[in-house]
């Protein structure tokens, strides 16, 4: 068994409020790679995605993220929501150009530990819209409150939908 | 095409002060692939109102002088960068004072793990959540740790949990290598 396999890939035809994956395979990890454009208005230059495990849409979410903008550096987080912010994504601002989607990389720790522990995810993801707005580098992390292991996993953006062409694969990496 | 090749997994039953794939000279992680990347889930066994930092030894070489590091740390609001001699600390682990059943994620890249021409850089990238914004409660890592002044290709990994404590019971750690590119 290869140590690293795709699991299922989805290639948006239309634009859409949501990706779900729910059937996770037997693995020790998951990784998602994400290449995704939101249709929020031109007043914004990124959005971010919303992930949510098992359905559960409570305020039992923490995360945290650190951002490099253009020459700036920051931290910002929530202690509790309801979901996990993973950043950055592309909006459709009109400043970035038709093809100009924003590439995210999101691991998923021991997600099936047999109700051991919350589930923690890491990432990092970069976009750039030069000549005009925020160019962005992320790293942030989250954690699900909650031991169950994860059996689905939902994305959405935080601001619309996503736009067609946009494209999600799932990773399962052995032990 | 790069292949990944699981190479050991350990998962801690028992809490444990150190963890370690191969042993340098008599029983070496395999030289064959090109990179080695480290996947680990870990908690510490003491108390500590911040993220607790352990450390990484490779091949037996417990002497700080051989190591150095730099790196982009954000425990608040504000992020920083700093850089050390003399220190093999590279990446959180929660306590017991973070959210029960919440251990730090953590991955550690060794590039041409194998080559003896080149001192070794490792890249690391540790999340340490929590249910809790206030400063140092919770805490993001970026590391470039420099096993430096030594072109012994690595055939030892020791993770060291440190400060008189331990890897809890339910840490686990996946060691991979890549070949090809």
């Amino acid at each position: 068994m290869a140590a690293i396999e795709a699991i299922q890939t989805t290639y948006l035809e239309a634009d859409a409020a949501s990706v779900t994956f729910s059937s996770l395979g037997s693995y020790e990890h998951l990784q998602l790679r994400i290449s995704a454009k939101s249709d929020r208005s031109a007043t914004y230059t990124n959005d971010d995605i919303k992930l949510n495990l098992n359905g559960d849409t409570g305020s039992n979410y923490s995360y945290h993220r650190m951002t490099g903008e253009d020459s700036t550096a920051g931290a910002t987080g929530a202690a509790s929501d309801t979901f996990i912010k993973v950043s950055s994504i592309q909006s459709d601002a009109g400043l970035s150009g038709a093809t100009n989607y924003g590439g995210l990389v999101v691991d998923i720790f021991d997600y099936a530990d047999d109700g051991n522990k919350n589930t923690t995810v890491m990432g990092t993801s970069g976009l750039t819209e030069a000549p005009i707005g925020k160019n962005r580098v992320t790293f942030f992390m989250g954690m699900w409150n909650n031991t169950d292991d994860v059996t689905s996993i939902a994305l959405a953006p935080a601001n619309g939908d996503f736009i067609r062409g946009s494209e999600i694969t799932l990773y399962g990496i052995n032990d | 095409m790069a292949v990944w090749t699981h190479i050991a997994h350990t998962a801690v039953s028992l809490p444990a002060t150190t963890v370690q794939f191969g042993t340098h000279g008599s029983a070496p992680i395999s030289q064959s692939y090109d990179h080695l990347y480290l996947v680990m889930s870990g908690r510490w066994s003491s108390a500590g109102s911040e993220p607790h930092r352990f450390s990484v030894i490779y091949n037996g070489n417990t002497t700080s002088a051989d190591y150095s590091n730099n790196y982009l740390v954000a425990t608040s609001g504000t992020v920083q960068a700093d850089r050390n001699e003399g220190d093999n600390l590279v990446a959180f682990l929660t306590t017991t004072d973070f959210e029960d059943d919440t251990f730090a994620a953590t991955s550690l890249w060794i590039p041409y793990y194998s080559n003896t021409a080149n001192f070794k850089q490792m890249v690391s990238r540790s999340a340490c959540p929590n249910t809790s914004s206030t400063d140092n409660e919770w805490g993001m890592r970026m590391t470039a740790t420099l096993f430096h002044e030594n072109t012994d290709a690595i055939d030892e990994i020791r993770l060291v949990a440190g400060g008189g404590a331990n890897f809890v019971a339910n840490s686990t750690f996946d060691l991979y290598g890549i070949l090809g590119v």
